[in-house]
């Protein structure tokens, strides 16, 4: 096929461009309805859900993961265009990082010595970074066909930051079942099921992310 | 290009138009070899940009965009090539000097003209313009002096460039050398 008849039939199949976050913020609904709903069904809410909720640690725990997901889909945003630099979502996911590892270090070095090995255990450590997996799991086809509406030059570092928002988003509404409180037990076991989410992120991006 | 997004077709026309005008070159001078596989990227490329139209962000260098676009198809074309079977380049040089069609032509041509030739005197030519043996060693092998030997070739050859028209003259000399 010639360059110029390629260009005619190109420029005659032309629809107004699609606005890709506000797609991306789209289907992130149906995939927070099902981990919602999963979470419910399977692991049910904490019962002193209501309760909680009126309490800073609750809040200081979402705020964690849903700022986990906001730098991932920032990052996906840069990532997934062209040509864009993701050196500001990556400042801002160190930053939160460096402050939740502060926060439990500090939580850690103000409390007895018999008490820090209990608050980084909790009574669900073994199960909380598999749970969060398997949610983000449910959440993913969404977010990756979402963001298959993106370009990205880097096909695994996208795949990353999509299974971070992915990641960010299933802990979000894990957090409705999980009691725990200790900021310890936060930053260690919420953030390996998230870097779980993240690398099969990467994989799964290195093979959706073609085009 | 604003105007494209909003589907204004002329002026996206145009804008692909441009576009692969200078794709064309970055290409070309990428990819060292055809003509053709440039153009298959140039192809690629705006049909790439056209798809993913809506990854450009208005606060974002548009050339900048199209080209980390035709970078990345260059780089997937080039992965796609690497994959194929390859030879060493060391390899390269043999299959470069015994296979071309030129020197099965001109190789043809040579024998013809050597033919021409007495047999021990086209040996003796053959091992020292050839093979690239010594006049010495070479006259050795067929029992002339070192001397004798390189009267015999300056003799060979003086009769081969009689024997072709003086417009073949000094092909002729050129070919054996």
């Amino acid at each position: 096929m010639k360059t110029d008849d390629l260009i005619d039939a190109l420029s005659a199949d032309l629809p107004p461009a699609r606005h890709l976050d506000r797609r991306l913020i789209l289907w992130m609904i149906p995939a927070a309805l099902v981990v919602l709903i999963t979470v419910g069904l399977w692991l049910g809410y904490r019962e002193d859900l209501m309760a909680a909720m009126r309490g800073p640690v609750f809040w200081a725990k979402a705020a964690y993961t849903i700022a986990m997901s906001v730098a991932g889909f920032w990052l996906l945003d840069r990532l997934g265009r062209p040509g864009a630099s993701p050196r500001a979502p990556l400042i801002l996911l160190a930053t939160i990082l460096v402050l939740v590892v502060g926060m439990a270090l500090y939580e850690l070095a103000v409390m007895p010595m018999p008490e820090r090995m209990p608050a980084v255990m909790g009574d669900s450590a073994q199960v909380c970074a598999p749970n969060i997996a398997l949610l983000s799991l449910l959440a993913a086809p969404f977010v990756f066909w979402a963001a298959r509406a993106f370009a990205p030059t880097r096909p695994m570092l996208a795949g990353a930051a999509a299974g971070l928002l992915t990641g960010g988003l299933a802990t979000t509404l894990y957090g409705l079942h999980c009691p725990e409180h200790a900021a310890a037990f936060v930053a260690v076991w919420y953030t390996i099921g998230m870097a779980v989410a993240v690398a099969g992120g990467a994989l799964i991006g290195r093979l959706a992310f073609r085009w | 290009m604003l105007r494209g997004l909003e589907g204004d077709a002329p002026a996206w026309r145009v804008l692909l138009s441009e576009l692969g005008a200078h794709l064309r070159p970055f290409f070309t001078r990428r990819l060292f070899d055809s003509g053709a596989d440039a153009e298959d990227l140039v192809q690629e490329t705006l049909i790439a940009i056209h798809a993913k139209r809506a990854t450009w962000d208005a606060n974002q260098s548009f050339t900048g965009w199209a080209y980390a676009i035709a970078r990345h198809k260059l780089i997937d074309h080039l992965r796609r090539r690497g994959r194929r079977p390859t030879h060493p380049i060391e390899e390269a040089s043999d299959l470069f000097a015994e296979h071309t069609v030129e020197d099965g032509a001109t190789r043809a041509d040579l024998n013809r003209c050597l033919s021409l030739l007495p047999l021990r005197q086209r040996r003796l030519i053959e091992d020292v313009r050839l093979r690239g043996l010594s006049v010495a060693e070479a006259g050795q092998r067929h029992g002339y002096t070192e001397t004798a030997a390189k009267v015999s070739i300056h003799r060979s050859l003086k009769a081969l460039s009689a024997k072709f028209s003086p417009t073949h003259e000094r092909e002729g000399v050129r070919d054996e050398d």
